[in-house]
């Protein structure tokens, strides 16, 4: 007996016993004793100069509740105003009833001002976190924080899903938006001179923090909608495009391969996608100033057209050329506006910074060289989908 | 062994142990039994034998129409001569006939079923076996069906056990060795094997477990199993038991040894490995590509039997953010109101589970119905809408029990259902880590135990990659030409 003791009880108890200084019952919580997170809002007071921050906490039962049109609501905000991104969590322990799960927050809403301020700070304290989240979409508002926090959305039920949701279509179906706007994508870019298009939105002032808005069939009412983007550099904001604009600016970077376009031929209305596109970019340097070579290549779809002319080979190269002509424009004049505003919309300075070769030498000491880029583009097109009909109808 | 009754080897011995007025003393060690039958016979030309037997377990046509006749109606030579012998072998050729050397060995002869005639006049007994025990006749397995295949499964009478294995294997080479076992039910084991397959080491080892068995009473193979299974404690079982004729044949003809038990339908078959476990008889009956398939299937569930409750717990009390959020907001949004930690609930419904089954086990049959309304109750939307559960409990718990019965041999599915609470316990205290913790324990635990001499994890670990066309996958039989390596067998080639 003893030596079956020595040999096998001891051991079993000793192990016991050690395993008791791992993580264990004490850390147990169930999954009905956590606020679920959703969405967080983050402002910061301009009187006091203290963060705001609102967290939107999940109520399961109200979920499951509006599945069986039970009007009980789908999320709480719960808003804290703290000096420092650390209290919070103390601070939400006062009031909330179920321990604060921020694991699963699907959006990062900012106010603009905060964002112009720069948001150094918040990056630094979320990056520290063990359980810390990147994949998690940032939003910019233009609206009021507290307007974006306490609106309820239709469909989605989630506010911070809806957005989420609707961003994930623009790369494939608008190219308003990239699919590298998410929280990472900012941080990567932290430490280089690129920009950064963070989505904005806005919400519509006609919302009602009131449950009941669910139950209105009027879908726009109280939305949260994309109208833009907020270009960043580093961790600020410095200026806002619009959908036109970002749809553009994506595109250059190769992040937006589909973009939609109106034409005008002979005065009349063409409705374009450019699908499949792909972007190539050669820097060069000629006599100390940097060539930049764009190649643009797109297939195009024709979706709609009231030429009242037959879709001919002829017709076919017009609308090859209208287009090369007007992205060529339209880049043209992005790039002026870009440089009379201090933004290197095209990421040289970045290539630059990149390059290896003593000729490069001179061109990466001088910050400000990216103004005087010589700027090539080349777009080559070719309609591929016609639809159905080469001869449209006339009505006569 | 079977050649004990060799009576040519055996009528000229003395017997020496037989004392006078032998006959009463039988009579009286019987303790006066009333099933035991006591006739005085004339014998021809002189005198007097009585023939003892015991009713119940004789075939008493026999006794009469063969041999009282031959007793009564011819002159008899004396068992000295050569032609008593003759006669009487000529007369019952299908009856062994033995002289007992003492007086046990005749009581014994008497409890076994076999007639004893005690020749008074010269004070020395006879033995001839007329013995019918009852049995049941031979039906479909209960444990182990199958879709395709044999229905035949042993039954209680070893006779007709053995019948059925060597009616299926007309070799020489089939050897069966008897032995009896429990010094007071005296049950006969007779151990089966291949002499040109089967692994002397290993038939050596089952002799020595076997003779060292010291009991009473051996009354179903089980006892004979926990006797000689490995002692290394462990949930796994080292030896497969089977119903089927067809299984045992299988395994013999892989060069594996059996033990019949005289009076058990189950026959005990070593060694085995873990992976033999996910082999039904199912599987040499289909398509290899479907045997394949369904051994995956077995596999699998073995895996959902002891893991889907425990990862369930670990993740619902541990690692809420592994969950994709719509799954935790349902999840969330279930355990509402539910009162128990997710463990309690958990174990609390398979341990309900397992009471309803062994209830089910148990009852009449006719009560049966009852326990599947009072289950279906306790463990469906009654205890959802009572708020004691939660719905996903409910579906966690469901796929668990019905993932234990996938098993195709009863004794690893109590094996899985015992990890399966270990593995439980391991994810309430320790989350994944302790599931981790677990699944290394088992690993480890697997790979240290032996089962006759041969690793459990065998072939793959160690690795012989030979027999893997009949592990996690079955090949075509045209492709098995070779005997499984798995206790390197003397013949290789099939």
């Amino acid at each position: 007996m003893s030596g079956i003791l020595r040999k096998r009880i001891v051991p079993l108890v000793a192990a016991l016993a050690v395993s008791f200084g791992l993580t264990g019952c004490w850390d147990i919580v169930e999954v009905n004793q956590l606020a679920i997170i959703n969405m967080i809002g983050i402002d910061r007071n301009p009187d006091t100069g203290n963060l705001i921050v609102y967290y939107q906490a999940i109520n399961p039962t109200g979920i499951i509740a509006q599945q069986r049109s039970d009007g009980k609501a789908p999320v709480y905000t719960f808003k804290f105003e703290k000096s420092s991104p650390a209290a919070f969590e103390e601070a939400a322990a006062g009031i909330m009833p179920r321990k604060l799960f921020p694991d699963h927050f699907q959006a990062i809403v900012v106010s603009r001002r905060l964002a112009e301020e720069g948001l150094l700070d918040i990056f630094n304290y979320n990056e520290n976190k063990n359980n810390r989240r990147s994949n998690v979409d940032v939003f910019i508002t233009n609206s009021p924080i507290s307007e974006v926090m306490n609106t309820y959305v239709p469909m989605e039920k989630l506010p911070g899903r809806s957005i989420r949701s609707t961003l994930e279509m623009q790369p494939k179906f608008t190219g308003r938006a990239s699919q590298d706007a998410q929280l990472r994508d900012v941080l990567e870019h932290l430490e280089s001179p690129e920009l950064t298009v963070v989505p904005l939105i806005r919400v519509d002032k006609r919302n009602t923090p009131n449950v009941n808005r669910l139950e209105d069939i009027r879908g726009n009412i109280g939305n949260l909608m994309l109208v833009g983007g907020a270009l960043f550099r580093k961790d600020r904001m410095i200026g806002e495009l619009d959908t036109e604009r970002v749809k553009l600016f994506l595109t250059l970077k190769g992040e937006s391969r589909n973009i939609y376009k109106e034409l005008k031929i002979d005065g009349h209305n063409l409705s374009i996608r450019a699908e499949n596109i792909r972007v190539k970019r050669k820097l060069t340097l000629k006599d100390g100033t940097p060539n930049l070579k764009l190649t643009i290549r797109s297939d195009l779809a024709l979706l709609m057209q009231n030429m009242g002319l037959d879709l001919n080979v002829e017709t076919m190269n017009r609308i090859n050329q209208k287009f090369e002509q007007q992205l060529t424009d339209e880049i043209v004049r992005l790039m002026e506006e870009g440089k009379s505003k201090g933004w290197d919309l095209l990421g040289v300075a970045g290539d630059i910074q990149r390059k290896r070769g003593s000729e490069w030498k001179d061109a990466k000491r001088d910050e400000e060289i990216w103004r005087h880029t010589k700027l090539g583009i080349e777009v080559v097109c070719k309609v591929r989908t016609l639809g159905t009909m080469a001869h449209p109808y006339k009505g006569e | 062994m079977n050649d004990k009754h060799d009576f040519r080897a055996e009528h000229n011995r003395r017997p020496d142990g037989i004392s006078e007025h032998l006959a009463d003393r039988l009579v009286e060690a019987l303790g006066d039994a009333p099933d035991l039958v006591d006739h005085t016979i004339q014998l021809r030309p002189s005198g007097t034998a009585r023939c003892l037997y015991l009713k119940t377990l004789v075939d008493i046509n026999r006794i009469e129409q063969e041999l009282l006749r031959f007793f009564t109606e011819q002159e008899l030579p004396l068992p000295e001569e050569e032609r008593f012998w003759e006669q009487l072998r000529g007369r019952m050729p299908a009856a062994p006939v033995s002289e007992p050397a003492d007086f046990g060995e005749c009581v014994y002869g008497l409890l076994d079923g076999k007639c004893a005639i005690v020749l008074t006049d010269l004070n020395r007994a006879l033995l001839i076996d007329v013995g019918l025990p009852e049995h049941r006749p031979i039906n479909e397995p209960q444990t182990e069906t199958t879709v395709k295949g044999p229905k035949e499964a042993f039954t209680e009478c070893l006779q007709v056990n053995l019948s059925l294995v060597r009616k299926r294997i007309k070799s020489a080479d089939l050897r069966l060795e008897e032995l009896n076992i429990g010094s007071v039910t005296r049950t006969t084991v007779v151990v089966a094997y291949m002499r040109s397959l089967a692994q002397p080491e290993v038939v050596r080892q089952f002799h020595e477990r076997l003779r060292a068995i010291d009991t009473d009473s051996v009354l179903d193979s089980a006892y004979i199993e926990e006797w000689i299974r490995e002692k290394r404690p462990t949930p796994f079982p080292t030896m497969l038991s089977t119903e089927r004729p067809d299984v045992v044949a299988s395994h013999v003809l892989e060069g594996n040894v059996v033990v019949f038990v005289d009076g058990s339908p189950i026959v005990l078959i070593g060694p085995v490995t873990f992976f033999q476990f996910f082999s039904a008889p199912d599987d040499y009956y289909q398509r290899p590509g479907v045997s394949s398939l369904l051994r995956w299937l077995r596999i699998f569930s073995f895996m959902l039997a002891i893991f889907v409750p425990s990862l369930y717990i670990a993740v619902v009390s541990y690692h809420q953010a592994l969950l994709p959020t719509t799954l935790l907001i349902n999840i969330a949004s279930q355990r509402e109101g539910v009162p128990f930690p997710s463990y309690i609930e958990a174990t609390l419904m398979l341990l309900t589970f397992e009471v309803l089954r062994e209830a089910g086990l148990r009852m009449p049959r006719v009560a049966g119905q009852a326990i599947s309304i009072v289950g279906a109750l306790v463990l469906g939307q009654a205890a959802v809408d009572a708020g004691l559960v939660s719905p996903a409990m409910v579906i966690v718990v469901s796929i668990t029990a019905i993932a234990n019965f996938v098993s195709p041999n009863y004794n690893f599915s109590i094996s899985q259902r015992l990890l399966q609470f270990a593995f439980m316990a391991l994810a309430a205290t320790m989350g994944l880590f302790g599931l981790l913790c677990g699944a290394l324990f088992t690993i480890v635990h697997l790979a240290s135990l032996k089962s006759f001499g041969v690793p459990y994890l065998t072939p793959v670990s160690p690795t012989v990659l030979a027999d893997w066309k009949d592990t996690l996958i079955r090949v075509p039989r045209p492709w098995m030409k070779t005997y499984p390596q798995l206790n390197r067998k003397r013949k290789r080639i099939r």
